[in-house]
């Protein structure tokens, strides 16, 4: 079976082929460098992807929202339920840039830090 | 009146860079001017990754690079003038500024460093049929009221342009709740990022429709849906391609144009192609006294090469300040070659010694492209690219010794062929 995955190390964007039997990788053509080879054996066992949101957070001037984002990588299809657990709480203010927020979000091991300083 | 050395105008990515670059030159009576109550301009609003690769090796959300340059401009004396808006610049260098506290006044500066960013091209420029309902915004737009005021503009959405800020709003409203439907693109390419198209819509199955536009807006108070055509080579409406696609938001990201108006009454020359001012590569106008950098003199893909390039337009001022007055130099023009539509800078003056880095872009995509930099018919150096698109600039770096080969043969063009 083949598998083409875009490659988005660089500007390029190289098309590359994986060849597989459903499990195991079997060959990858098409990428110009190692980065890609790299870039799709990871991309096809699992797609991760740092998750950027915003969550709710008091201030003395409101409810203002805070941009977050997750410390790590976590698996692409669970993109959508993170946001729907960060959207759970409220936060307080002061927060400053890299303050954790939620711990081991959804089990990942990774972390979700604020991204701005809110007073 | 009050005076400065150098006036700084925006408070964003270039300005800030500008003015610390400055300020570390040695200039301390340094006023920056920004017309938001805060710091950072547009990377308040960018919330996703991705920034800072190129220059801090590390992948940053716009907030945490804005914060960056904010924590080191607070160390320094640069006086920082929030909501104020500049008004006008007159020829000689004299500063109109509105605020609510201090109402109207003046500043004349010895430089000035031009750091407006840009805006987006909006539905007006764009002449789609229709009524003029509610629900139709720009991407930037949407992006402000999502990011920072934590409201939704709309369920359904069609997008109408690739470009990158719509094309990561497009990923942000799915996660949110949205429905995007579709992103419409007039030509046969993105002109976002590959990244941006992987990762924002073939991630979350969102179609890129290549070759089409919106044809027609439905709908009277609110937008009820639009009307997308197929277009052929000659990028027309094919008869009989229409489709109607109903939504209750049409999302605009269809180009940034540089924010120049408050330059209109200064004498100098501007770039029909970048619509920022031409430059030569001390980042100066040809108002001697006036630089220019970031999104204002032409639009960036990357803020790495908007700080990059700030920071050296701050020295610059920095050195005309504290020359005084630099001689009017002699300059050699930077042509634009075979596919290439603009290169920045516009001219590299006589006088120059260090070495030069040009930025351009090419009129359409291309595969195993070679970039080719002439004097004359003599090849002075060549380079080669997997691919080039519009949509990605080009950046070679021109050695001191080839430099001086272009002063000596007072010519350059910049060609890329396929």
């Amino acid at each position: 079976m083949e598998k083409q995955i875009i490659c988005i190390q660089c500007p390029v964007g190289c098309s590359v082929t994986v060849k597989h039997d459903g499990q195991n990788i079997k060959g990858i053509s098409g990428n110009k460098c190692s980065k890609g080879k790299f870039y799709v054996q990871s991309e096809f066992i699992c797609s991760n992807r740092v998750l950027t949101s915003t969550v709710l957070c008091k201030t003395e001037k409101g409810i203002l929202p805070l941009p977050v984002k997750t410390d790590g990588e976590i698996p692409l299809h669970l993109l959508r339920d993170a946001v729907t657990q960060l959207r759970k709480n409220t936060y307080t203010a002061p927060v400053k840039t890299g303050d954790k927020i939620c711990s081991d979000i959804l089990g990942t091991g990774i972390d979700v830090v604020a991204t701005k300083d809110l007073l | 009146m009050i005076k400065t050395n150098i006036a700084i105008i925006g408070g964003g990515p270039a300005g800030l860079a500008a003015a610390i670059a400055a300020h570390n030159k040695g200039i301390k009576d340094i006023i920056l001017f920004e017309r938001d109550k805060e710091l950072g301009g547009i990377l308040n609003q960018c919330i996703h990754d991705g920034f800072g690769l190129h220059k801090f090796k590390t992948r940053l959300t716009g907030p945490e690079y804005a914060g960056r340059y904010i924590d080191e401009i607070k160390k320094t004396q640069v006086d920082i003038r929030l909501n104020h808006m500049v008004t006008n610049i007159s020829d000689d260098l004299a500063i109109t500024l509105v605020n609510e506290d201090r109402g109207a006044y003046k500043v004349q500066a010895k430089a000035i460093v031009l750091a407006m960013g840009c805006r987006e091209r909006p539905r007006g420029a764009l002449n789609i049929p229709g009524s003029r309902p509610a629900g139709i915004y720009t991407a930037g737009t949407v992006q402000k009221l999502v990011n920072m005021e934590g409201k939704l503009p709309g369920k359904n959405i069609v997008i109408l342009g690739s470009g990158d800020i719509g094309l990561i709003m497009a990923r942000r409203m799915t996660l949110e709740g949205a429905n995007v439907k579709a992103v419409c693109e007039m030509m046969p390419y993105s002109s976002g990022l590959t990244r941006n198209v992987v990762q924002c819509l073939n991630d979350f199955n969102i179609p890129l429709k290549l070759s089409h536009t919106v044809t027609r807006i439905l709908g009277d108070k609110r937008i009820e849906g639009v009307e997308i055509s197929r277009l052929d080579q000659n990028l027309k409406p094919i008869p009989g391609s229409e489709e109607i696609m109903e939504c209750d938001t049409l999302i605009l990201s269809v180009g940034l144009i540089p924010e120049n108006d408050i330059i209109f009454g200064v004498n100098m020359t501007m770039n029909q192609f970048t619509g920022g001012p031409m430059i030569d590569n001390n980042l100066m106008t040809d108002k001697p006294g006036i630089f220019s950098c970031g999104n204002c003199l032409h639009v960036h893909d990357l803020v790495d090469y908007v700080s990059e390039e700030s920071t050296l337009a701050g020295e610059r001022a920095a050195e005309f300040v504290l020359k005084e007055k630099l001689p009017q130099q002699e300059k050699i023009p930077l042509k634009c070659g075979e596919n290439v539509r603009y290169i920045v800078p516009g001219y590299i003056t006589k006088e120059s010694i260090e070495p030069v880095t040009v930025m351009f872009r090419v009129t359409k995509p291309m595969n195993d492209c070679r970039i080719s930099i002439y004097c004359d018919d003599i090849q002075l150096m060549a380079a080669k690219r997997q691919r080039c698109t519009p949509g990605e600039s080009e950046r070679i770096t021109l050695s001191k010794e080839r430099v001086r080969t272009i002063l000596e043969k007072g010519s350059i063009t910049v060609s890329v062929s396929e």
